[in-house]
């Protein structure tokens, strides 16, 4: 176990390097800016340091990898939870301290922030754990018996709701402490339930990460000895009808736009009422819908690129030997990323001017073509360098780039919001190159078509030649 | 126009690796096997013709379409089957069968409802749950039901049981039965290739060793032994590659369209024995080649 834990430290210590890095900086930019919230930013670094880079390896195969190994599988749950919660927590806190602690030692006249910190190291622990959860949860398998079905489910619903609540309490924890000691709890229940999850590990369950949907039947020793039994042919029926509706790229779009709109309208209206359960009803105060807003719009886009435009990205090479041009293509590419965010944004700015007014509908607009301006160069970026974990690193940069880069320029010109004199031209420059530079990927790069199977049957970037 | 796919002088350079200048030529009807060791560049060669990367120099033509300018033209005409193909994002073998039928007017449902019994597909099947040799057998349906004139197929036995790649094969063949289609199938079975193949041709590192039908390459070269008393060093020549050498005895490759037999003769070599090779000895000897010399 202690191997399997230090290898994970081994393979991932640049990543987790910068993270920690990152958190001490953390510290000192907390201490030296009590007013203003950097709470964000530590999740980010929480979700960076922990099961999600698990969840990389699970992928990659490293479950099919470990499963001949002398471990057993309790070993593997339990090395994995360590490796992923408790540790990372610790160090993080560590870390957050001694930033905050370097820059009083530098100037004693700063107050250290001592409650901020332990909060903030409590909800990093919680966010920790929680994504554990949500990872791990997976090993469970969704087509067992129908109790365990609804039982993951539930499950991995709580954890979303812990995972946005938390977010948005760990800014204003102080004001509301008796809701957040709701969701801290249930993100301890959450964290409990992923270390019994890591103790329960077995592994024939795993079959998502072994690569089939289904539990694998690892099968059970007979008691009456071996017998030579004819092998059991499939007798399964042939079932097609054949379609008679439209299909193509038509059917590609509006498939993939149905449900992405519909995940990410949900997760709008979960934010929304977690807001109003914080008390932060925007029509309180417009400062708010300046505040909430570009979270609630940089969180869609967040999603749409990570969980659904990746997995998709998968699919480009079999796109790529039909008939559809590199033009075409790169258009499609585009749209499956624009297209929802473009409706939900439409959605919400439509809720909010007939509930608040034009002036907030606005903003909710300019805000989402903020998103729509990151999300351009994102997929640029993925097509180009395919499903890596760089280019993990790459979209998280231009994403939190953008977003700073933004909140520089409003600065820089005096605006209180994102305004369209500002995100215009910033629109009118990334959705065209990006454009451009996605037909250009697609018709001059060998590396974006290059996939190969890994361990577990599922396919993986960069084959040979 | 005899030929389905034409390349000349095709080459594309990665930092570690150049294809080419690759001459191929897929005779009409043909069923080409293309051969060659890991990383010898046939993958490569494939993801050119479906413009998956661009060629540094070189043309491509499939039935006489040239692969850029015609790019929508030949990929209606030309199917690709590989088993790096993934449908996961559609989630039902249905609604993977239901995209792509949107893209060929000529799609052939009947056909399509063939396959599926003849693979044991369902409309219904997740994609998640297929095994490993069931998608491949749903790329080889979504290839074949829309009746393309030229398939290429990129190690599609790869992985596959006895079974499963006896029906793959035999679905092929009922696909070529009639003459007009043309299969370009790159494998690592060359037992598979030898028993399906009219035609072959062997890559390695970037370049075209050999082409030509497969009877006519098998029975050009002979696995020469031969005994050497007179202290001669032989060495490769044109026609003739050193394979391994016990004291006196010689092990060798010879082609016999070179004067390599004449040549050994007037070098002293004595008792020169020939014996026929397989698709696969030829193979191995060709591959191993440098690591030999």
């Amino acid at each position: 176990m202690k191997r399997l834990i230090l290898d994970h430290y081994r393979r991932w210590w640049r990543v987790l390097a910068l993270g920690a890095a990152l958190e001490f900086g953390l510290g000192f930019t907390i201490a030296a800016n009590p007013e203003i919230a950097f709470e964000f930013w530590a999740f980010l670094l929480a979700l960076w340091t922990g099961a999600t880079l698990l969840s990389f390896d699970l992928k990659n195969g490293a479950l099919r990898a470990l499963a001949p190994l002398p471990l057993t599988s309790r070993q593997i749950g339990r090395g994995w939870w360590l490796a992923t919660v408790p540790i990372p927590a610790m160090v993080l806190a560590v870390l957050l301290f001694s930033g905050a602690a370097a820059l009083c030692h530098i100037d004693s006249s700063r107050v250290f922030p001592a409650e901020r910190l332990g909060m903030a190291s409590f909800f990093n622990l919680v966010w920790l754990g929680i994504s554990f959860t949500l990872i791990f949860n997976a090993t469970r398998g969704f087509s067992g018996n129908l109790w365990g079905l609804i039982g993951n489910s539930f499950i991995n619903i709580l954890t979303i709701t812990a995972f946005f609540g938390s977010m948005a309490f760990a800014t204003n924890a102080s004001k509301s402490p008796l809701k957040s000691a709701i969701l801290l709890g249930l993100g301890a229940v959450l964290t409990a339930i992923g270390w019994l999850r890591a103790e329960q590990f077995e592994l024939g369950r795993a079959g998502i990460y072994l690569g089939r949907a289904g539990q694998i039947d690892m099968g059970r020793p007979d008691r009456s000895g071996i017998h030579l039994t004819p092998l059991k042919t499939k007798t399964q029926p042939c079932h097609h009808v054949a379609p008679r509706s439209y299909g193509g790229i038509p059917f590609l779009l509006s498939s993939t736009f149905v449900s992405t709109f519909l995940n990410l309208a949900a997760m709008v209206a979960l934010m929304a009422l977690i807001w109003r359960w914080q008390d932060l009803t925007l029509s309180r105060s417009p400062n708010m819908v300046m505040e909430l807003v570009p979270v609630g719009s940089f969180m869609c886009g967040w999603f749409i690129i990570f969980f659904r435009f990746m997995p998709l990205l998968r699919q480009l090479r079999f796109l790529r030997t039909l008939p559809v041009s590199a033009t075409r293509l790169a258009f499609v590419m585009l749209a499956i990323v624009l297209l929802p965010l473009i409706a939900v944004g439409a959605l919400v700015a439509g809720v909010a001017g007939l509930f608040m007014g034009t002036v907030e509908a606005l903003t909710v607009l300019n805000s989402f073509a903020l998103v729509l301006a990151q999300a351009a160069p994102c997929v640029f970026f993925a097509v180009w360098r395919g499903d890596r974990k760089e280019v993990y690193a790459l979209l998280l940069l231009t994403q939190v780039g953008f977003l700073l880069g933004s909140m520089y320029l409003q600065m820089l010109f005096h605006y209180p919001e994102h305004s369209l004199h500002l995100i215009g031209p910033i629109m009118g420059i990334c959705l065209p190159s990006a454009f451009l530079l996605t037909r250009r990927v697609i018709l001059h790069s060998s590396r974006a078509y290059r996939v190969q199977a890994n361990a577990c049957g599922n396919l993986l970037w960069g084959a040979g030649r | 126009m005899n030929n389905a796919i034409e390349i000349r002088g095709l080459v594309k350079r990665y930092p570690r690796f150049q294809l080419g200048p690759l001459d191929l030529t897929v005779p009409r009807g043909a069923i080409y096997g293309l051969i060659g060791p890991n990383g010898a560049g046939k993958t490569t060669a494939i993801d050119m013709v479906f413009g998956m990367g661009r060629n540094d120099a070189g043309q491509i033509h499939v039935l006489g379409l040239d692969h850029r300018a015609d790019e929508i033209a030949l990929k209606q005409h030309a199917a690709y089957v590989g088993s790096d193909l993934n449908f996961q994002v559609w989630g039902k073998v249905g609604r993977a069968i239901r995209f792509v039928r949107g893209f060929y007017r000529g799609w052939d449902d009947a056909c399509c409802a063939a396959l599926m019994q003849a693979f044991h597909l369902s409309d219904s099947d997740r994609i998640a749950t297929l095994s490993f040799g069931a998608r491949t057998k749903l790329s080889l349906l979504l290839a074949l039901a829309r009746r393309p004139e030229v398939l290429i197929l990129d190690e599609p036995t790869t992985g596959l049981d006895a079974v499963s790649k006896q029906q793959v094969f035999t679905e092929l063949l009922k696909a070529v039965e009639d003459g007009e289609r043309t299969v370009l199938i790159s494998s690592h079975g060359l037992s598979d290739i030898e028993r399906f193949a009219d035609h072959v041709g062997m890559i390695k590192n970037g370049k075209l060793l050999l082409e030509g039908r497969m009877d006519e390459v098998v029975d050009r070269f002979r696995f020469v032994e031969f005994f050497s008393t007179n202290g001669t060093e032989f060495q490769n020549r044109a026609g003739l590659i050193i394979l391994r050498r016990t004291e006196n005895r010689w092990h060798a490759l010879l082609d016999q369209k070179s004067d390599a037999q004449n040549w050994l003769q007037t070098q002293g070599a004595q008792q020169i024995s020939l014996t026929r090779l397989t698709l696969e000895d030829l193979f191995v000897a060709l591959a191993r080649e440098e690591e030999v010399a």
